[in-house]
């Protein structure tokens, strides 16, 4: 009797870039699959996974105008997780980092988790990696702080002018669920308003795209923020907003720790 | 499609080919047998073109939602709390 194949799970990112950034860990494991799903940003990208493999199913076909994306994604981890189930390798191929901005992959493994299949992910270059090599900001300088557009807006964060500001998904912003891909020029101005509680309007901040084919440049655009409204903007745009004041030092914790190694 | 495929991983992949001059660039394309229109894209740098030939149509390039379901679902509560409070009230 011959012992049936157990199902296992694995998610891999593709980095951003076609040919740049995938790595040799992930091209093995689309390669060892029996079968896989792959979403990603871009068709020619998509057409480079389909040489990898025989057997490369889309998840493109899940999403809808006026579908709930939440319902978009429940569904990828449904037909990942039907193929794990019958006892398949399956690996999950999606753009830059599987773990970044992405719910289907996290949601997946942990479900297959939860029913006793092997499940793990692997890391890939991310847009935000792109993001801090194309204009040269290092997080770990002034600080940097991310949140998606929409999720930004419709909660009081407490924003540190000190620190850059990362809105992702900033192409979509204002959607409240009715499954939009787009945003205009209203929601936007809506943005701005919420943004405008910290920043000056004229602050300069910057349009980002990370290129997904090797020939493409990086979108960087400087604009201020009240130009916002009138900016294109598509799915795969990010905003990046310099800080607009320097950082306030804290001179008693200054005086505490220097007075650790002083002179006692 | 293939020979475009092919040369597109493999100017990823390498640097004098990611920083080559048009000329250059034109050079390796004929070199790799690629198809005109393909390779006058790249040249050019028009990526809409080459979508457009290979993988025509919408690509979604979301994959998060905005609100996590934690988040809808405390809402929700709230929302019809708020609708009970009214509605005893």
């Amino acid at each position: 009797m011959t012992e049936s194949q157990r199902g296992m799970l694995a998610c891999v990112g593709l980095g951003m870039t076609l040919g740049s950034h995938l790595t040799p860990l992930a091209r093995s494991h689309i390669a060892s699959a029996d079968v896989v799903f792959v979403g990603v940003s871009d068709g020619v990208v998509e057409a480079w996974v389909r040489r990898m493999h025989a057997d490369v199913r889309s998840l493109q076909p899940l999403y809808a105008e006026g579908k709930p994306r939440g319902e978009t994604y429940r569904e990828m981890a449904d037909v990942m997780l039907a193929e794990v189930r019958a006892g398949r390798r399956v690996c999950g191929v999606f753009y830059g980092h599987p773990g970044v901005f992405a719910q289907a992959p996290h949601d997946a493994i942990a479900r297959a988790r939860a029913e006793g299949f092997d499940a793990l992910m692997e890391p890939g270059v991310s847009s935000e990696d792109c993001l801090y090599a194309d204009l040269g900001l290092d997080p770990g300088r002034v600080g940097c702080q991310h949140y998606g557009a929409t999720q930004f807006m419709l909660h009081r964060r407490v924003v540190d002018t000190a620190a850059w500001l990362i809105l992702w998904q900033v192409g979509l912003t204002g959607d409240l669920g009715e499954g939009r891909f787009d945003t205009d020029p209203r929601r936007l101005g809506i943005l701005v308003d919420v943004l405008a509680r910290d920043y000056p309007r004229d602050h300069r901040a910057i349009v980002y795209r990370a290129p997904t084919l090797p020939f493409e440049r990086p979108r960087i655009e400087h604009i201020p923020l009240s130009a916002l409204p009138g900016t294109p903007l598509g799915m795969a745009e990010t905003l990046a907003i310099p800080p607009c004041r320097v950082l306030a030092s804290d001179p008693d914790i200054r005086a505490r720790l220097a007075a650790i190694d002083g002179p006692g | 499609m293939s020979n475009v495929i092919d040369f597109l991983e493999r100017m990823g992949a390498d640097a004098s080919l990611r920083t080559a001059t048009p000329d250059h660039l034109a050079r390796e394309l004929a070199d790799a047998a690629v198809e005109d229109d393909a390779a006058q894209a790249i040249v050019s740098g028009d990526a809409l073109a080459l979508r457009h030939s290979i993988a025509p149509g919408v690509f979604y390039a979301i994959l998060m939602e905005d609100e996590p379901e934690e988040q809808q679902d405390q809402e929700d509560d709230e929302e019809a709390s708020v609708r009970l409070r009214r509605h005893t009230a």
